[in-house]
């Protein structure tokens, strides 16, 4: 079927459309078939890589939260990593353990939006409300360390982390990821009338497409490639836990759904070896300094984030502010090449079961 | 008699919207406790047909007016009019001297089309692919609806009992009381088939394609707004009472049988009592636990094992009123 020819119409999936973010694909379609589709980004663009070059530190830490709503945790510890590599300045012990616990648990947290989402495209009612539902003991969990629900406000700050776990945290924790495995066995439950029949075979990423388009994170892992920076780039200390990086070769919607499910059981794992080994000592809380200069250098560092692949360039001429910020969010290549190639020769009803399976975030494209 | 029942028409016109505004409530209720929620008020549905009908009806600019508007009311008119050919509980139908079996069997289709002339007239893309499906949609399920429906008249026929295919003498003779094993085996096949087709014919999840809100974004009803959405969102309330009358109406036409004013009230309660259980079965547990299908896995389900079915069915009952 031809582009061009006159039996297809514009289907638009977003930006005004229940199925999608602040996002929109332009979609070619004959009768059921969408012949291609073109995404069409910029509705949540908001500057973040200019407003940060404005701001020192501490204010740009509190910027981070903002580049991906879904995930705040994890983008700040990106961005306090890629200060702290370019002042060198040694962090607490403890403060390495709270933050790979956070970003942990915000993964757990932006998992369980993706596996909402994923079940709100495919008509599943109920994964929806209950994953979103179970979100909220998470985010009781970041309200009770950081202060904020969804916005930490820049926990994860260069130098460490804003201010001590409290005492009843620890116990609050493993509460709520015993609450968590219970939810993951219902989910299994129902996987068979739910979202089996509507993700198998649908949106097959291959092998090599997956290394041709970029693809990062739990997209490429579940088209066969083992790549995760946990691993491969060890940051933190995560070189010094045990967890298994799950993968899949199948490579379409469903083996990037079981994924998510895999992975929130090694975050789990992860996040019970920290709590029993986070040192005991007591942490001072980082305080904003004022007039306080970035040492010259450049940096590029990444992290892996729910999404895939997250980095910050920072460059800094040792002024307070940095001199260029380069945000890479992994949702950038997910959601333009990936989703343009998934999206070409499907069923309009697979286009949300393809959409949201590649787990995606307009704001950390936006930026 | 017959004026009586023609003045009364109004009155259970009423009765019906507000039974199905209170269904939809308790639906939504049982679904949220499901989902591990409280749920709205069980006065919602009503809430919410009341603030539609204050809200601005939008025409679109590309739509044939006419027809847009006169669709919901379409809807609402013949889904409501199914109603006065049934009976309840025992009772003859309102309008029970002018209809029979057939003339509800093709009542059913008139709602559903009128869905669909509405869509296609409202000029929306999403709107026409919804009202696309929803034809394929009706099409997959007529036919074993068909088949499960002519059964039982065909029984009724050989069991000599006149005017087969009149609702009244089916519920005079419960069909349970008409077959041997191999019948009842039959019969129970028949109603599990029908059990899967209404919930294609109310549209809900598994089965609502034709709106599909994270597809096409509401499908055939994307378009409308304010009165006219409260019409078809009170012709869906009702949907649910109708469907599941011909069901009860089919196979379970037992009253309690008591005499006097206690019985009409013990009859009422039993009856329902009987629509919620089969809306909750047919309705809400799918709902809850499946995801929405695709067209294709639609017409695969409707096609291939619900005719299986209804026709080894058929088969059955045949075989035992023949031996």
């Amino acid at each position: 079927m031809n582009e061009k020819s006159p039996t297809t119409y514009e289907l638009l999936f977003g930006p005004a459309h229940p199925g999608s973010g602040n996002f929109s694909v332009k979609l070619r379609v004959s009768g059921e078939q969408v012949v291609s589709a073109r995404s069409d980004p910029g509705y949540l663009h908001r500057g973040f890589e200019k407003l940060m070059e404005y701001r020192d530190r501490m204010q740009n830490s509190i910027l981070s939260d903002r580049v991906c709503v879904l995930e705040a945790l994890n983008w700040n510890l990106v961005h306090a990593e890629a200060v702290d590599e370019l002042t060198g300045e040694e962090i607490p012990d403890k403060a390495r353990y709270i933050r790979v616990l956070m970003a942990e648990l915000s993964r757990i947290q932006s998992h369980l939006i993706w596996y909402g989402a994923l079940s709100m495209g495919l008509g599943f009612d109920t994964g929806f409300k209950v994953a979103f539902g179970y979100r909220d003991y998470l985010l009781d969990i970041f309200e009770l360390v950081t202060g904020g629900r969804v916005y930490p406000a820049g926990y994860i700050c260069p130098g460490g982390v804003r201010r001590d776990l409290p005492d009843s945290a620890k116990t609050k924790i493993e509460k709520t990821l015993d609450k968590m495995k219970i939810m993951l066995r219902k989910c299994e439950n129902f996987e068979k009338t739910t979202l089996y029949p509507r993700t198998r075979g649908v949106g097959v990423l291959e092998r090599q497409d997956a290394l041709r388009l970029g693809a990062t994170g739990p997209i490429a892992r579940a088209s066969g490639l083992y790549s995760d920076v946990r691993v491969d780039d060890p940051y933190e200390i995560y070189s010094e836990l045990d967890f298994e990086i799950p993968t899949r070769d199948e490579g379409d919607a469903y083996a990037r759904c079981l994924l998510g499910r895999l992975e929130m059981r090694e975050s789990m794992r992860i996040i019970r070896q920290v709590l029993e080994r986070m040192p005991e000592e007591k942490l001072d809380p980082v305080k904003p300094k004022i007039a306080h200069k970035i040492p010259e250098g450049e940096v590029y560092v990444r992290n892996e984030i729910a999404r895939g692949e997250a980095g910050i360039y920072m460059k800094s001429i040792g002024e307070e502010t940095p001199y260029r910020c380069k945000i890479r969010g992994p949702s950038l290549l997910h959601m333009i090449p990936v989703l343009e190639h998934l999206l070409a020769g499907c069923q309009i009803a697979d286009v949300p079961a393809i959409y949201w399976s590649l787990n995606i975030c307009p704001a950390d494209m936006d930026r | 008699m017959m004026w009586i029942n023609i003045a009364l028409i109004p009155v259970a016109g009423i009765v019906a919207l507000l039974i199905g505004l209170f269904y939809a409530g308790l639906d939504r209720i049982i679904a949220a406790r499901m989902q591990e929620r409280v749920g709205p008020p069980i006065t919602q549905p009503l809430l919410d047909v009341a603030k539609l009908m204050i809200k601005q009806n939008i025409v679109p600019e590309h739509s044939t007016g006419w027809l847009f508007n006169l669709m919901p009311i379409v809807c609402l008119a013949s889904t409501l009019a199914i109603l006065f050919y049934l009976p309840f509980g025992g009772y003859a139908p309102l309008l029970g001297e002018h209809g029979d079996l057939i003339l509800v069997l093709y009542m059913l289709i008139i709602p559903a089309l009128a869905m669909v002339l509405g869509g296609f007239s409202s000029g929306s893309p999403y709107a026409t692919v919804g009202a696309q499906r929803k034809m394929v949609l009706m099409m997959s399920y007529e036919f074993p609806l068909a088949i499960s429906v002519i059964s039982i008249a065909w029984l009724l026929t050989v069991s000599n009992i006149a005017d087969p295919f009149s609702l009244q003498s089916i519920t005079k003779n419960p069909v349970w009381g008409l077959v041997g094993p191999l019948g009842l085996v039959g019969l129970i096949l028949q109603l599990l088939v029908l059990l899967f087709v209404i919930p294609g014919e109310l549209g809900r999840i598994p089965f609502d394609v034709h709106e599909a809100t994270s597809e096409i974004a509401g499908g055939l009803l994307v378009e409308y707004s304010g009165r006219n959405l409260a019409l078809f969102y009170l012709a869906d309330a009702v949907k649910v009472v109708v469907f599941t009358s011909v069901i009860i109406a089919l196979f379970f036409p037992y009253g309690v049988g008591l005499s006097g004013w206690w019985g009409v009230l013990a009859d009422a309660v039993f009856y329902f009592v009987k629509l919620f259980v089969l809306m909750f079965f047919c309705s809400t547990l799918i709902r809850v636990a499946m995801s929405r299908f695709k067209i294709t896995q639609v017409v695969y389900a409707y096609w291939i094992p619900a005719i299986i079915v209804s026709l080894t069915g058929l088969l059955l009952v045949l075989v035992d009123a023949l031996s």
